[in-house]
């Protein structure tokens, strides 16, 4: 098979509480792979462990070992000699609340673009105006991307964060419940922008909900109450009602 | 009878509130009209000037004996070089403080801020006469108080209100300001100076705008670091100069005339407006930087510059 995450044995505690406890897992390149659990247990705690971005909290500590494959190559995430900045590059992000910056539509694109990647002016306009119109939001924004990013409506400022990681290009996308803040109607469409992603980007989903989960899964974790992780298998992913069994008993 | 007490309680408090809200507007506007009152009419280019014609001493340096300008001049540029001195000192600082500093030394660091905000201004200047005399018997035999020394010792008397005004802000800024950053792939200099700084430079105004003030009145530091009455226009760093708020002092102080004593007011005018200039230059400053970062553009209507 051809994974793309391999997480060893990792274990992750905020000042001494342990979240995840000697997790095993391997994500396979494309997907989508979609991470499931009742909440609190540890489903964001895990994809910010992909992309360190535990490091930044308080009280922090991650043991164990994750390897990510970028750009065909396998990098240790936690190796000594891995840049953690080249490595959140590669490894976009889209928070489970929206998360814009405190500055322009078109802005909250082009500085990380500029600032992260140093990329011309040109390159950046290019990569906005297509970023934005996968993310479904190119329609809605393009006469006012000169506006604070804060006077877009929830559902837009998530959208603006998925295409803000878009945009980066990057190998993974990790995506904590991409359509929480949206109508049943847009969470078809990032749905369906989600799965052809899937070609071009691996992508990690948190998902609360079954039925996306059932839409959008080409692989299936659920996140145990003892910090684990356990595979769905193939045949329970396309059988309903075995799902809604399982489901009943995990939470 | 105590929920009579409550219910009057609840009744005198709003008035109460607002008398004392209103207090403040009240003292300016009362400050301000006497202000007007007394120096309007001493209010002329000889005020200025005094016998030499002004656009000579504007143009040519033509030396001004009897009037202002020198003293005008003297109070920009040692505000503008005290702050010089303490805003990117302030507001490292306080990046030090509110970022990278934990634990002990944090706490230490910020008790010798708050000691350094409650140390009285003559204090400073003892200070900086007594740097001098050190330096007269060591380095320098040739040390003399004067514009470079007073701005040191200014500088370090407003440094505690960029210091803290800072700080304040940066830990004011929502945490996920710092993840986003991070998320996206910046490094922890690129998050602080071009997410966390922009973010909180309202609030990092304001320290500067008091830190303005304070260098603009003060008049115990540089009473013993150099400021003399008459001095001309400052020309090297290390020269006497004149300043406005030791002018209003000296006039206060000594004067014969009712005209000297009506010149001192509108010496204290003069550095009002000359101060509210100052507040305005920075705003405009900092209001033209955050523009500039929110949209990525130089102007309303300019080229991206992302
Ligand atoms: N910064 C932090 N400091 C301390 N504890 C934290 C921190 N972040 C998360 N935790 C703890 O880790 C546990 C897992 O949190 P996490 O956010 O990963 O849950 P989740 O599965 O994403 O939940 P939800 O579905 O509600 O988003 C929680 O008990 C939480 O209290
Ligand atoms: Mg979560």
């Amino acid at each position: 098979m051809n994974s793309a995450i391999l997480v060893e044995d990792l274990s992750v505690s905020f000042a001494g509480q342990e979240v995840l406890r000697g997790l095993n897992l391997e994500i396979q390149a494309g997907g989508p792979t979609v991470l499931v659990g009742r909440s609190g247990l540890g489903k964001t705690t895990l994809l910010r462990a992909v992309n360190r971005l535990n490091e930044c909290l308080p009280d922090c500590v991650t043991t164990g070992r994750v390897r990510l494959r970028l750009g065909g190559e396998w990098v240790e995430a936690y190796g000594p000699a891995t840049v953690v900045e080249d490595l959140r590059k590669r490894v976009g992000m889209v928070f489970q609340t929206p998360n814009v910056l405190p500055v322009s539509v078109e802005r909250n694109i082009a500085l990380p673009l500029r600032l992260a990647l140093g990329l011309s002016a040109a390159e950046i306009e290019a990569r906005q105006e297509q970023a934005l119109r996968e993310a479904r939001l190119w329609d809605e924004v393009k006469d006012r991307l000169a506006a604070p990013a804060q006077t877009l409506s929830g559902g837009q400022q998530q959208r603006l964060c998925l295409a803000r990681a878009l945009a980066f290009a990057p190998d993974i996308l990790l995506l904590d419940e991409p359509t929480s803040s949206l109508d049943y109607k847009a969470a078809r469409g990032i749905e369906d922008l989600l799965l052809e992603l899937a070609s071009r980007y691996t992508l990690l989903v948190v998902s609360h909900s079954l039925n996306q989960a059932r839409r959008l899964a080409r692989f299936m974790f659920v996140l145990r109450e003892d910090g684990q992780v356990e595979a769905v298998d193939k045949e329970a992913l396309g059988d309903k009602e075995r799902l809604l069994t399982l489901m009943d008993e995990l939470f | 009878m105590p929920r009579l007490l409550a219910r009057l309680v609840e009744r005198a408090l709003p008035p109460l509130a607002w008398a004392a809200a209103l207090s403040v507007p009240a003292a300016f506007f009362g400050l301000l009209a006497f202000l007007l009152w007394r120096g309007l009419p001493s209010l002329s280019l000889a005020l200025f000037f005094g016998d030499t014609p002004p656009l000579a001493a504007l143009l040519h340096g033509a030396p001004v004996f009897d009037g202002l300008w020198p003293a005008c001049l003297g109070t920009l540029y040692l505000v503008l070089l005290s702050c010089c001195l303490a805003i990117p000192l302030g507001i490292a600082s306080g990046i030090c403080l509110a970022r990278y500093a934990t634990g002990r030394a944090k706490a230490l660091l910020d008790f010798c801020v708050d000691l350094l905000a409650g140390i009285p201004s003559i204090l400073m200047g003892l200070f900086g006469f007594a740097l001098i005399l050190l330096l007269r018997k060591t380095l320098w035999p040739g040390a003399n108080t004067c514009l470079l020394l007073s701005a040191l010792c200014l500088a370090l008397l407003v440094l505690p209100y960029l210091i803290s005004s800072t700080r304040s802000c940066l830990e004011g800024l929502p945490p996920e300001l710092r993840l986003t950053g991070a998320s996206l792939g910046l490094s922890p200099w690129q998050i602080t100076a071009r997410i966390l700084l922009p973010a909180a430079s309202q609030g990092i105004l304001s320290g500067v705008i008091l830190a303005v003030g304070r260098a603009a009145e003060d008049t115990a530091v540089i009473l013993l670091t150099g400021v003399v009455a008459n001095a001309g226009a400052p020309g090297l760093l290390t020269d006497k100069y004149e300043a406005l708020p030791f002018h209003i002092y000296y006039l206060a102080a000594e004067y014969q005339t009712p005209q000297e004593l009506s010149q001192a007011f509108g010496a204290a005018l003069v550095l009002l407006c000359l101060t509210a200039a100052l507040f305005a230059a920075s705003r405009r400053l900092q209001a033209g930087l955050e523009r500039r970062w929110k949209s990525g553009r130089n102007n309303r209507n300019g080229s991206i510059r992302a």
